[in-house]
């Protein structure tokens, strides 16, 4: 926030473990605020881990990650707002689809139109209208994830971070939400940090690629 | 019933054994006169055919009409029940709408400590969770008498809480009540937010909750467990008799319950308004069980 040159996410020897297992290590990492950016690697390689340090969920056990040149220990409630997560596995709410895609406006206190900003969620992400009344059980496992995306989507936050966005989603629905990633950028200057094995996809969506290998970067592209 | 039926048959034959005359333990009952009628021994029973002939002259026939009059008095009891439902007898309602009153006097006090403190003991960790959490385990199986024999020893006249003139009160049956019921919603409230899903968190967490909201969105998930923690703690206040027995003493028409009621129309051997109050019990409790089915199968899916 401080000036528009300054990366999104500056990165200083970060280390984050789970429990006494250290998992992730790094040195150094700029991922620059001017477009999309890919993360691949192997299963079991920390990409998961690397983006829920992003998204400020997990504490890291040394480092430091400047989110838009602002210092972020300590404050990670008030970045955690303009930084969002879609999980590997998404969880839906107990309620209804409407619910899981209002749930992050209204803990913005953010709900002028909220029915037609839902209504443009469910639209992006390709399900009809009507699956707004629908019950969270009452979804298929693409469903529910692309619901998932669509609670992301509406918050329009400054960087969208998307774990493995496409599995389970049939290769039409893939590409929808190919454009869509790229739209919220063109359109809402929102970027998309995606973890995915799906290198094609990818492809289409990221100038920028971050290949990573037992919890290290092992190179950058683009 | 197979079981109450079996039972119905051992009594008899135990009765059966007594009915024969002293003094003569290995003779079989055949080989002699019968005791009140003096009639003389049957000769198709020694060769242990069916003894049907005569059956109002043979032990074995006796039983059979004590058990078709024991059957008819339970038929009896049944419709005459069923009548007293329907006829809308107040002795019987009064005792339903005691037990509903009472009940959900202690379930609203229960719920609104255990709710609360089942989730901060679910969510939170501090010193001493762990032990908090075993005594909590314990008390889910605290008889009732034992409820009902301390909350008697504290609202009793010479209790420290005896001014407050509880005793053979609704209120201070409740107390009695909440305790019973407590540890139960403290315990599933507790272990419903500690086995939450660990995706939750996060996803509220990244969705922008922070602090009340992130609290109260994890209550709200938890929500049907929580129901059915309430649920299984209300099947436990009104089928307990201990408690309302010792501390509301059964007055009529002021702390008689269906459950104390039971006890004493059984006591008397008026058994048509005990099985009217039976049959409400079980009402009461199939309806429990039916939303608990049903908030099981919500909570899995
Ligand atoms: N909750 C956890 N507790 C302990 N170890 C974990 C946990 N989650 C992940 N790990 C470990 O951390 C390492 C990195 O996991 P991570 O989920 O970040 O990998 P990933 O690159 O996302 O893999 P995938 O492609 O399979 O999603 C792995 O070695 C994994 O075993
Ligand atoms: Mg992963």
């Amino acid at each position: 926030m401080n000036s528009a040159a300054a990366p999104l996410y500056e990165i200083r020897n970060l280390a984050c473990s789970y429990g006494d297992d250290p998992v992730l290590f790094i040195d150094r990492l700029d991922i620059p605020a001017d477009g999309p950016t890919a993360f691949i690697g192997h299963n079991g390689s920390g990409k998961s881990t690397l983006l829920k340090a992003l998204a400020f969920l997990l504490k890291p056990a040394s480092g430091t990650v400047r989110f838009l040149g602002g210092e972020t220990a300590g404050r990670e409630n008030e970045f955690r707002r303009q930084a969002t997560l879609l999980l590997q596995e998404p969880y839906l709410l107990r309620r209804t689809v409407f619910e899981n895609i209002a749930y992050g406006l209204r803990a913005r206190n953010d709900t002028k139109g909220l029915r037609d900003r839902v209504a443009e969620g469910l639209e992006m992400v390709g399900l009809p209208a009507d699956f707004s009344k629908r019950e969270w059980f009452q979804l298929s496992g693409g469903e529910a994830r692309r619901v998932a995306l669509a609670s992301r989507l509406v918050l329009r936050t400054r960087a969208l971070l998307l774990d493995e966005p496409t599995a389970n989603v049939d290769e039409e629905n893939a590409i929808l939400i190919a454009g869509v990633v790229k739209n919220s950028w063109k359109q809402w200057g929102t970027v998309p940090l995606v973890a995915s094995h799906d290198l094609q996809w990818l492809e289409g969506v990221c100038s920028r690629t971050v290949s990573m290998r037992r919890g290290k970067i092992e190179s950058t592209a683009g | 019933m197979p079981s109450g039926l079996l039972h119905g048959t051992m009594i008899s034959k135990r009765s059966l054994r007594a009915m024969e005359p002293k003094g003569t333990p290995h003779g079989s009952m055949a080989d002699r006169a019968h005791p009140e009628t003096g009639a003389p021994p049957d000769p198709a029973r020694r060769e242990g055919r069916f003894p049907c002939a005569f059956p109002a002259r043979s032990v074995r026939g006796r039983l059979f009409f004590r058990r078709w009059r024991f059957l008819d008095y339970l038929a009896d009891g049944f419709f005459k029940g069923i009548s007293l439902i329907f006829s809308m007898e107040e002795e019987v309602w009064t005792a339903v709408f005691t037990t509903l009153k009472l009940s959900g006097l202690s379930m609203v006090v229960t719920l609104l400590l255990g709710v609360p403190g089942g989730f901060c003991l679910g969510y939170f960790s501090f010193p001493g969770k762990k032990i908090l959490r075993v005594t909590v385990d314990t008390l889910l199986s605290i008889p009732t008498v034992v409820v009902g024999l301390f909350v008697y020893a504290f609202i009793s006249n010479r209790g420290p809480l005896g001014q407050y003139g509880l005793l053979f009160t609704i209120p201070g049956m409740a107390i009695g009540q909440t305790i019973l019921a407590l540890p139960i919603v403290l315990a599933l409230t507790a272990s419903a937010v500690e086995t939450m899903d660990s995706r939750l968190r996060f996803t509220l967490l990244t969705l922008g909750a922070g602090g009340k909201r992130l609290l109260l969105s994890t209550l709200w998930e938890s929500r049907h467990q929580i129901l059915l923690a309430a649920v299984t703690a209300y099947g436990r206040v009104t089928a307990e008799v201990g408690v309302s027995m010792m501390i509301g003493g059964n007055i009529k028409w002021h702390t008689r319950t269906i459950t104390t009621a039971i006890t004493l129309e059984t006591g008397k051997g008026e058994f048509s308004t005990g099985v009217a109050l039976g049959l409400l019990l079980l009402a009461l409790s199939f309806v429990l069980n039916w939303s608990l089915a049903f908030l099981r199968r919500r909570t899995e899916s």
